[in-house]
């Protein structure tokens, strides 16, 4: 039985968004923007708790650099247990959306 | 940055381990400075305070952004982690400098004697010319397979016979450097444990006789678990000029083996 919100919550598109490589927070907000095309906007400050949430559930990993402009930055990568979670939640998504379209249109499951 | 410093200092004002703080401080503003960046790229019209204001704006409420940051960065998850990281340093540190020291003092007293008699193995003058015997030759012996021992590994590092020979008769002093290790890591109990000492004429070695006879002259410990094991120094006295080779039993009952020597080796002297 899939989840009420098929796990689609912010935290699974943080990681859907780090499937494609390591980034630092404002280029995922950036990406999330544009992947959503602009449909998808989010108060920019949020995105930080969850990076550190993910950090702390050991499904992202992150990394410290110098910027071009010589401030420091923290880049997130993928773990293999996020991406495990993210295969997973992926698919509890597509569960779960077959299931919504299938109420809309008043048909059957496919 | 006024709008900028006042936003990141409610942001993170509530996380109270000071460097989760300072490093979310740096983190948010990075973020901040690359809005500012892009608005002022996109709409050169803005002046840098407008863009910061907006870039600042496009963050979001700072108080619930306080409240979860504060619970995601609890002081104690800090102090925990820098605790655990000294623990693991600590016991770095006790695990390669304290237990060698420990096995070191602990075997302190055989290390030293038996050290002390290494030193003198090439020496004449450990040895007394009794009867004014001379010293002909000396012999580097080669020794066989190891002897195993009731869990026990005994081999021989080193094995030296030297030739002496007087008006009257001519004998041999045997010197050997034993190794013991045990995969049990104890030490093996010298020099009870070896139980027999003989050569091919059928020579019996007594323990504690010059005439034939052999004695245990030191043992080292190097420390139960230390890789290097234990090393044991013993003495054979009156070897026939004619003996091919003489050979060590350790251990009792049916636990024993024999470690072979052969006498026939090249000389040195």
């Amino acid at each position: 039985m899939p989840k009420n919100d098929g796990g689609a919550g912010i935290p699974t598109l943080v990681l859907a968004v780090l499937k494609s490589g390591e980034m630092y927070g404002y280029q995922i907000i950036l990406e999330l923007e544009q992947r959503s095309q602009g449909v998808f906007r989010m108060k920019e400050g949020t995105l930080y708790p969850v990076l550190h949430g993910l950090e702390r559930e050991k499904l992202v990993s992150a990394r410290e650099d110098t910027s071009e402009a010589g401030r420091r930055r923290r880049y997130y990568a993928l773990t293999r247990a996020g991406e495990q979670t993210l295969r997973d939640r992926e698919r509890s998504w597509e569960e779960y959306s077959r299931a919504v379209t299938a109420i809309l249109r008043g048909g059957e499951l496919t | 940055m006024r709008d900028a410093w006042f936003w990141l200092t409610e942001a993170t004002e509530l996380i109270r381990f000071k460097p989760d703080k300072q490093a979310v401080w740096e983190e948010l503003s990075d973020h901040i400075q690359c809005r500012k960046e892009a608005l002022l790229h996109d709409f050169p019209e803005l002046t840098p305070e407008e863009a910061e204001a907006r870039a600042v704006a496009a963050m979001g409420d700072p108080e619930p952004l306080a409240r979860d940051l504060a619970r995601l960065h609890r002081p104690w998850m800090g102090y925990l982690w820098r605790v655990s990281q000294a623990l693991a340093v600590l016991a770095a540190a006790v695990l390669i400098v304290g237990l060698p020291a420990y096995h070191f003092i602990r075997g302190h007293d055989g290390l030293l004697s038996h050290f002390a008699y290494l030193v003198s193995w090439e020496a004449e003058d450990h040895y007394p010319k009794l009867g004014g015997a001379e010293l002909l030759e000396t012999v580097s012996c080669h020794a066989g397979d190891r002897a195993r021992p009731g869990g026990y590994t005994v081999s021989v590092r080193r094995a030296t016979l030297e030739r002496w020979k007087s008006e009257t008769t001519a004998f041999g002093t045997l010197k050997l450097e034993l190794s013991i290790h045990s995969w049990r890591g104890e030490s093996m109990a010298l020099p009870e444990a070896v139980s027999r000492v003989t050569d091919d004429l059928g020579t019996e070695y007594i323990q504690g006789s010059l005439t034939p006879g052999w004695v245990f002259y030191s043992s080292a410990e190097w420390g139960d678990l230390a890789p290097l094991g234990q090393r044991a120094a013993l003495m054979l006295f009156s070897v026939p000029e004619d003996a091919q080779w003489v050979e060590l039993t350790f251990g009792r009952g049916d636990k024993t083996d024999t470690l072979r020597v052969d006498l026939t080796g090249e000389a040195e002297l």
